[in-house]
């Protein structure tokens, strides 16, 4: 079984319990406004290109798509991302990112760490979103634990629960992301409504120990210590003791313009994201900032 | 203030340190006044003369005394080893950019007028000069094929404390005065006895210098108890006390033992150069005078840290005399005076006690670059001793490192050694390891550059200014043609480089014998200096440099010229001659679209194979004192002196870039668990003298309780996986900022960016300054 995925990651400290490789799925329905990682979003294969790489050897002039006047420039619409340009390209300035593979070639990847796995570590499946996959996800998953693998899932909640339900006896660890509390700003920010992730996280959170992950993101997503209160009652009456808070990050910019896409948001800091941690930790949660560094 | 805030000050405070010629000076007098003498009897009659003399100075609340140079930090100078070198440096030798040093223009005087002339035609070099031949002297001066540091003197060992404390030094005097009164009386008629007699008169007069020197301490701390009063007083009184007895007799107590070790130290780097004389498994020896001073009351957890810190600050108290070359072989002024904890005992049980957490705690407080703090962790450690060495980790206490006792013994099996002194082992130096009890290992007698091999296997056994220095094999065309060309390069200059060192020993035999190592590590009822093999073991020990260089240039040609066939052998080599002048698009590929060391199988495997040819080459010679030649991989910072003079690579590296450090694999991979598998894959129970494997992280990757189940997990698997040595590099925002100035320095150094790490020289100008704001920040 074939799936699509964007990176494989080993030695993660900070994506679930121990040492863990990450597995990123490729694809995902959201599209955050903040996303730093654009080359997560389509469910294909993608050109990069990285001008600041170019040493403008021509080697890779073998394709319509790719032109030379004073510089290189790239027409997207011709590219299907076959990926003769990347094998060429002496810098890696172009790079196709994602891929199709076999699931139990992924696992294998994951399996050469299992040393490293021995006290609590394993592996995590993120994305994109990783349901957006669901045979291949089950399918890595189920492989996972037939490998006694500890496994970990990162997600937005938005898929069916039918495809939740058919993964969730292979997952130990739900890292649950809140993109926003407030439903009109979720439409606003993500493109799609939270009915339907927050009644999934409900439904997870009977099943598992979950884990909520929160961005925040400056006079977006959040606004307020008003939203924390709001993400404290979700929280409380989930039964969820743990939100890992993660500071918005502008890292993504440079790959919007990899991508030919671009990239406005200009988000302020005022401190919030200390501010909320206060209140939850006040309310009784158990919170973390962590994200950046 | 706190006695170790104010004991550390001096060392922190940022003052340059000073050269010291007053070893130097009376050194040089005494073997003047002995011309003509055996030359072990003077050495003895050397050490005596300047423990007689050199100041004797007690700072003010120190409780182990004994000082190497009476203002440190200083630098002690050895003129009859590589201590002159400094000297067309000497005027300006302040404004040095590396590791400048403050000497008087009285003090220069006497280094010009007393000291210099006297050593030109006798110093080691120069009695080397007359032994070794001359093509691998040529080669040594180069630099950039292998540095040979025994013409400095051979030091480098872990001293036999756990002997010497049982019987003290009168006890050594007393059974040499035993074998010479045996010999005086005429029972003894063996020719062997003569010279052994001769070593014997040598042994006596070492003991008695340094007991005597012990005694102008006792001395000094009654002189200063008089000025005192109260507290100090009594502790000045005690001191005398304590001064009086050891290192004549053995200690009676902890106090005691700390201090019979410093005193041996500080003599021990009168007679020998200062470069890793090591103190051995502390925890072990000390152990007993611990404990019972513990059970009878007379010892406080709190009051034993406190005595350790004293011992470990005091190892901070010297500097070496290096010039300005050997400043960038051996960059950061390094001493290595190591001591060994934890680990498994003769038995294989568990060795780890109260006093190894003393010594840790100790290592917190002091937290200065000595000494270095090696952790033996073996199956059987206690879960809490590698959770204290992690906390100390995080804690950014640079100066530990861990080693892997089961990698370690069966390495030492597999050589033939007993299972008892396996166990036993010691570490020396920086990360160089020798077996259980008496023995005389010279462990750094020098370091190799593996990655000249391969430039010179590629001109066809000329270098790239085109001299004829390596072997000629014809045109290469395969991959099994480029390999035989390449071993044969090494094989040549590995037997230059041993001839080199031995020669080196032979100088040492007859120049600089040395009674008061041989007191120490010797088997004494042999009667021989210890240049001439009178340890139970004799190692020398080389290191490998370049190895990731190698490996990754190996797998380049392989993929890029033979697999893939994207360039032909013939063009990479003229594009590496000219140092990729007008190739950089080949360049280009060779670093992005080759295998690397550390990442992929292929350059992993390449990586064993060479290892394991340096391995071969240098375990087929013997020493002069009839032991054998040990491989290890480290560089000290050689790496940094032998890539200033090694030419291109096919690796994609450029001429005079710093070749990789240690065994690790150059930070091509994103992921430390891939390095530590490349790491791995080579054996490395191959390399007894011992692997370095530093690891550079930032303590944000592992916060808090978690973090420390993480770091632990990580070393672990290392160890699991093989490894035998780690050693993290844990930096701070100061170490980020000097990072953005100094990206080649820090190419390995991994922080957290947004759920996953990364080089943080790979980072933008801007993302770097966002951490390090948010560093702050967090602070
Ligand atoms: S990926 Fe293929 S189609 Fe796209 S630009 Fe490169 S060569 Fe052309
Ligand atoms: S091959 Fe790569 S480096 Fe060369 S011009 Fe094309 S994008 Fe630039």
């Amino acid at each position: 079984m074939k799936g699509i995925i964007f990176d494989i990651q080993h030695f993660c400290v900070h994506d679930g319990p121990g040492i863990r490789t990450v597995v990123f799925l490729k694809g995902c329905p959201l599209r955050c406004i903040w996303c730093c990682n654009p080359e997560s979003q389509i469910l294909a294969p993608e050109l990069m290109f990285d001008a600041e790489k170019c040493i403008d050897c021509k080697k890779c002039a073998v394709c319509d798509a790719i032109k030379f006047e004073s510089t290189i420039s790239l027409n997207r619409d011709l590219c299907n991302a076959c990926g003769v340009c990347d094998e060429v390209c002496p810098t890696n300035a172009l790079r196709i990112v994602g891929k199709h593979v076999e699931a139990r070639e992924v696992i294998e990847e994951v399996l050469k760490d299992f040393v490293f796995y021995k006290k609590s570590g394993g592996v995590t499946f993120s994305g994109g979103e990783p349901f957006m996959q669901p045979d291949f996800l089950t399918e890595m998953l189920r492989i996972s634990k037939e490998e006694a693998l500890d496994v970990a899932i990162e997600t937005s909640g938005f898929a069916s629960w039918e495809k939740i339900e058919r993964a969730i006896r292979y997952i130990d660890h739900v890292l649950f992301d809140i993109k926003a509390v407030d439903g009109e700003k979720h439409v606003l920010l993500t493109g799609v409504r939270n009915d339907l992730i927050l009644e999934n996280l409900r439904r997870i959170s009977k099943e598992r120990e979950v884990v909520l992950r929160c961005v925040i993101v400056e006079g977006y997503n959040f606004e307020s210590e008003e939203d924390a209160l709001k993400l404290a009652d979700i929280s409380r009456s989930l039964g969820i003791e743990r939100i890992d808070l993660l500071r918005y990050h502008r890292f993504g910019e440079k790959k919007y313009r990899m991508l030919g896409r671009n990239y406005e948001l200009k988000v302020r800091d005022t401190g919030l994201i200390h501010r909320i941690r206060d209140v939850l930790k006040k309310e009784g949660l158990r919170v973390s900032v962590g994200g950046l560094i | 203030m706190d006695r170790i805030k104010l004991l550390r000050q001096r060392f922190i405070s940022g003052k340059k340190p000073r050269i010291f010629v007053d070893r130097a000076k009376f050194y040089t007098e005494a073997m003047k006044a002995t011309e003509g003498e055996p030359m072990i009897l003077r050495q003895a009659k050397a050490l005596k003369h300047v423990l007689e003399n050199i100041p004797v100075v007690i700072f003010p609340e120190e409780l182990i005394v004994g000082a190497m140079v009476k203002d440190p930090p200083g630098a002690i100078m050895y003129p009859e080893g590589v201590g002159l070198r400094v000297l067309p440096e000497l005027d300006r030798i302040g404004e040095r950019k590396n590791n400048p040093l403050e000497i008087s223009a009285e003090d220069i005087e006497i280094i010009r007028n007393e000291i210099a002339p006297y050593w030109m035609d006798k110093s080691l070099g120069a009695v080397a000069e007359k032994i070794a031949p001359k093509f691998c002297l040529d080669l040594l001066y180069r630099g950039s094929f292998y540095v040979a540091t025994e013409i400095a003197g051979i030091s480098h060992f872990s001293v036999d404390y756990a002997s010497l404390l049982r019987v003290g030094l009168e006890g050594i005097k007393e059974f040499a005065r035993r074998k010479i009164e045996e010999f005086e009386n005429l029972h003894l008629t063996e020719p062997e006895e003569i010279e052994k007699s001769l070593f014997y008169k040598a042994v006596e007069i070492v003991c008695d210098a340094v007991i005597n020197f012990a005694r102008r301490y006792a001395e000094k701390a009654r002189e200063l108890a008089e000025k005192e009063s109260g507290r100090r007083r009594e502790e000045l009184l005690k001191i005398a006390e304590i001064c009086e007895w050891v290192p004549a007799k053995p200690p009676r107590n902890f106090w005691e033992a700390l201090q019979f070790v410093w005193f041996m130290q500080v003599a021990l780097h009168m007679e020998s150069y200062e470069q890793g004389i090591s103190m051995g498994r502390v925890d072990q020896y000390l152990y007993p005078y611990y404990e019972r001073d513990m059970k009878s009351g007379l010892l406080y957890f709190d009051e034993a840290v406190e005595l350790v810190s004293c011992l470990w600050i005091k190892t901070n108290e010297i500097v070496p005399l290096f010039d300005e070359l050997l400043t960038t072989y051996f960059a950061g002024m390094p001493t290595n005076q190591a001591v060994t904890l934890g680990g498994v005992n003769e038995r294989g049980e568990d060795a780890t006690n109260e006093l190894t957490f003393v010594m840790l705690e100790a290592t917190k407080r002091v937290a200065l670059r000595q000494p270095n703090v090696h952790v033996r962790i073996s199956e059987k450690s206690p879960k809490s001793l590698l959770e204290k060495c992690a906390e100390l980790i995080l804690s950014g206490v640079n100066a530990i490192s861990l080693f892997n006792d089961s990698v370690i013994i069966n390495g030492w099996l597999k050589l033939g050694v007993p299972l008892s002194d396996a166990r036993n082992y010691t570490t020396v130096g920086c990360v160089e390891l020798a077996p259980g009890g008496k023995s005389y290992d010279s462990t750094d007698a020098a370091l190799f550059n593996i990655a000249i091999c391969l430039e010179l296997a590629l001109f066809n056994g000329e270098t790239r200014f085109g001299e004829k220095l390596g072997v000629e094999c014809g045109e290469i065309n395969s991959m099994e043609e480029l390999f035989d060309c390449f071993e044969r390069q090494v094989e040549k200059f590995v037997k230059c480089m041993i001839l080199t060192c031995n020669s080196f020993e032979v100088a040492n035999q007859i120049a600089k014998p040395t009674p008061l190592i041989s007191v120490c590590n010797s088997q004494l009822e042999i009667g021989k200096d210890i240049t001439l093999g009178s340890a139970k073991y004799n190692f020398s020990g080389v290191q490998m440099v370049g190895l990731a260089d190698v490996a990754d240039s190996l797998a380049a040609i392989d993929d890029i010229v033979f697999k893939k066939k994207l360039v032909s052998l013939q063009e990479l080599i003229k594009a590496v001659r000219d140092n990729f002048e007008g190739y950089e698009e080949l360049r280009q590929t060779l670093l992005n679209k080759a295998p690397k060391y550390g990442r992929d199988e292929i350059a992993n495997r390449y990586a064993k194979i060479v290892a394991e040819i340096f391995a071969r080459e240098v375990m087929k010679y013997r020493n002069p004192r009839n032991g054998w030649y040990l491989p290890g991989i480290y560089s000290m910072s050689t790496h940094v002196g032998f890539g200033m003079l090694t030419g291109a690579l096919p690796s994609g590296r450029k001429a005079g870039e710093p070749l990789s450090n240690g065994i690790a694999p150059h930070p091509y991979t994103k992921s430390l668990t891939s390095a530590m598998h490349g790491v791995t894959s080579i054996d490395h129970t191959l390399f007894m003298n011992g692997v370095s494997y530093i690891i550079t992280i930032s303590p944000n990757l592992f916060r808090g309780e978690e973090g420390l189940e993480k770091l632990i997990s990580l070393i672990e698997g290392y160890f699991a996986l093989g490894g035998m040595n780690c050693h993290f590099n844990v930096v701070d925002v100061a170490k980020l900022i000097d990072a953005q100035k100094n990206p080649e320095k820090y190419r390995d150094l991994l922080v957290r960016v947004a759920g996953f790490s990364a080089y943080f020289v790979d980072l933008t100008k801007e993302v770097q300054d966002e951490i390090i704001a948010k560093m702050i920040e967090e602070a």
